[in-house]
């Protein structure tokens, strides 16, 4: 992920884009356990709910992936493939958790060079 | 009432102005008697025929029933209408002299009342000149100003500028903001800015106002403005302005975090973008956070709801702060379209609600529409929309 030209895409500072995805990671991994509870109870409803809410950030941060696999679970739940959903959701993770360690990494390297 | 005799007024006005003005005549603890004064400058009306004027199908004479239209309706039913609300339509006029007309009734006060903000401190004992050639314009700015605790000088003509200026600086009260008008019929603002750049150093705070025709920030900057008006002067933004000019941003801005960045050189284009404040109502804390910088970045002020009730309750107390609301649909506890129709609902018809939404479902642009929202934006949001958008309803709606 480059994280340079993501943040020239938003206008903004590489600083302030690190500091956005930390947030994402943080409210994203709330998200994702929402979503969790919502698959692990057939609530679809929820699953609707948390997933629209992820899509729409990492949409808004360029986080295309993510925003497309969000997008994958809302649809299904829409129209109640919970499965589907669930195996959707397995992919999302993964990435997520990808880009939570990239923006650990990022959040160390800065510390550690600036 | 009102919007029947302003109507009627430039039928028979040919030259000079039309006012209009409303005044307290009486005030309890929940009513007000508030009286309507629309003035013009036109043909008059003769001394007999004066109650004539409010009876059916009559106007004047004949001859102007011919030549200004009209069924000679108007007048009688807003006789009728001011009668049934317990109060009072008349006129005063004479040939030649321009007709005023009066409306006079007791209202009930509104439940909502607009918070204002904190005046800036840094106002009280500020001296402020204001050139403008219209009187209208230089009583309200007076009106204005005095109400801040400002000592306020006004001029009607640009040559009088380099004058008082320096009587006031060898004097104890020099100027330190200047208000000029742009558009003046014996010298225009930007050459009155000029002069006073020309001749003074440094020169007091220049602020141009005008009217919506005239509003090119280049001309402005080059013209060594440091902020810019629109007419009409709207109370909260010009004294927030002279504020910040002055060096200092209000409490009630520094407490919301807000920050105003001093500036030597303040661009005028930037005062322009300043001078908006958007309401965002958006419950994700990426999102907010995102729009924050964005829009900051810009220059633009921007406040977060966390949700649609938040967004209902922070623009009604203060419904004049804002130009624009942003509205994510899907939010907890009230969601966009809901707090929208509140809005509306609540009587606060004019300011333009923009929905932002990543919804997936079709028909969603139709049903924002009707919750009452005049646009639409989806998500992923795009700076040069959300640019656009408020070029579009903020500055266009200002008549630029």
């Amino acid at each position: 992920m480059n994280f340079k030209a993501l943040s020239a895409k938003l206008g903004l500072e590489e600083k302030e884009f690190q500091e956005l995805m930390e947030l994402f990671v943080q409210t994203g991994a709330a998200d994702l356990e929402r979503l969790q509870v919502g698959l692990a109870d057939g609530d679809a409803n929820q699953v609707m709910r948390s997933a629209h809410t992820l899509k729409g950030a990492s949409g808004n941060l360029g986080l295309a992936e993510i925003s497309a696999m969000a997008h994958t679970i809302e649809q299904h739940a829409l129209n109640h493939r919970l499965d589907e959903a669930a195996q959707a959701f397995q992919a999302l993770i993964g990435r997520f958790e990808a880009i939570q360690s990239e923006t650990q990494v990022h959040h160390r390297y800065r510390c550690h060079t600036s | 009432m009102i919007t029947n005799l302003l109507g009627n007024a430039p039928k028979f006005t040919d030259e000079g102005e039309i006012s209009i003005s409303l005044q307290l005549d009486g005030e309890t603890t929940d009513r007000v008697k508030l009286h309507a004064v629309i003035q013009d400058t036109g043909i008059g009306i003769p001394a007999d025929k004066l109650d004539a004027i409010f009876e059916p199908f009559q106007q004047a004479d004949n001859s102007t029933s011919r030549k200004y239209g009209g069924t000679g309706l108007g007048l009688s039913i807003c006789k009728q209408i001011a009668n049934m609300m317990g109060g009072e339509a008349w006129v005063k006029s004479a040939p030649g002299k321009g007709s005023t007309f009066h409306f006079a009734t007791w209202m009930q006060k509104s439940a909502n009342q607009p918070a204002r903000l904190a005046l800036p401190s840094i106002l009280a004992g500020k001296h402020v000149l204001v050139v403008d050639d219209h009187p209208g314009t230089r009583q309200v700015l007076h009106k204005l100003l005095t109400g801040a605790h400002v000592t306020v000088t006004c001029l009607d003509e640009g040559k009088k500028v380099l004058p008082a200026l320096k009587k006031a600086r060898s004097g104890d009260r020099p100027v330190d903001i200047c208000l000029i008008d742009l558009k003046m019929p014996d010298m225009d603002g930007y050459q009155v800015a000029a002069k006073i750049h020309a001749g003074f150093d440094p020169p007091p705070r220049l602020i141009a106002i005008s009217s919506a025709l005239e509003r090119d920030a280049a001309k402005c900057e080059a013209a060594g403005f440091h902020g810019f008006q629109p007419k009409p002067v709207r109370r909260e933004r010009l004294l927030q302005m002279i504020g910040r000019l002055l060096g200092e941003g209000s409490g009630a801005q520094a407490g919301n975090g807000k920050s105003w960045k001093m500036h030597t050189q303040y661009s005028v284009r930037e005062a322009m973008k300043h001078s908006v404040s958007i309401l965002l109502a958006e419950d994700n804390p990426v999102n907010q956070k995102l729009a924050v910088m964005m829009l900051g970045k810009a220059g633009y002020q921007v406040e977060v709801a966390a949700n649609g009730r938040e967004a209902v309750e922070k623009f009604s107390a203060a419904p004049d702060r804002y130009d624009l609301i942003f509205m994510d649909i899907q939010m907890p506890e009230m969601d966009g379209k809901e707090a929208c129709t509140h809005l509306r609902a609540m009587g606060y018809t004019q300011v333009p609600i923009v929905a932002m939404t990543a919804h997936a479902m079709k028909g969603d642009r139709e049903k924002c529409l009707e919750a009452g929202m005049n646009d639409y934006v989806t998500k992923p949001i795009r700076r040069e929309r959300v640019f656009d958008i408020i070029a579009k309803y903020v500055f266009a709606g200002r008549g630029a």
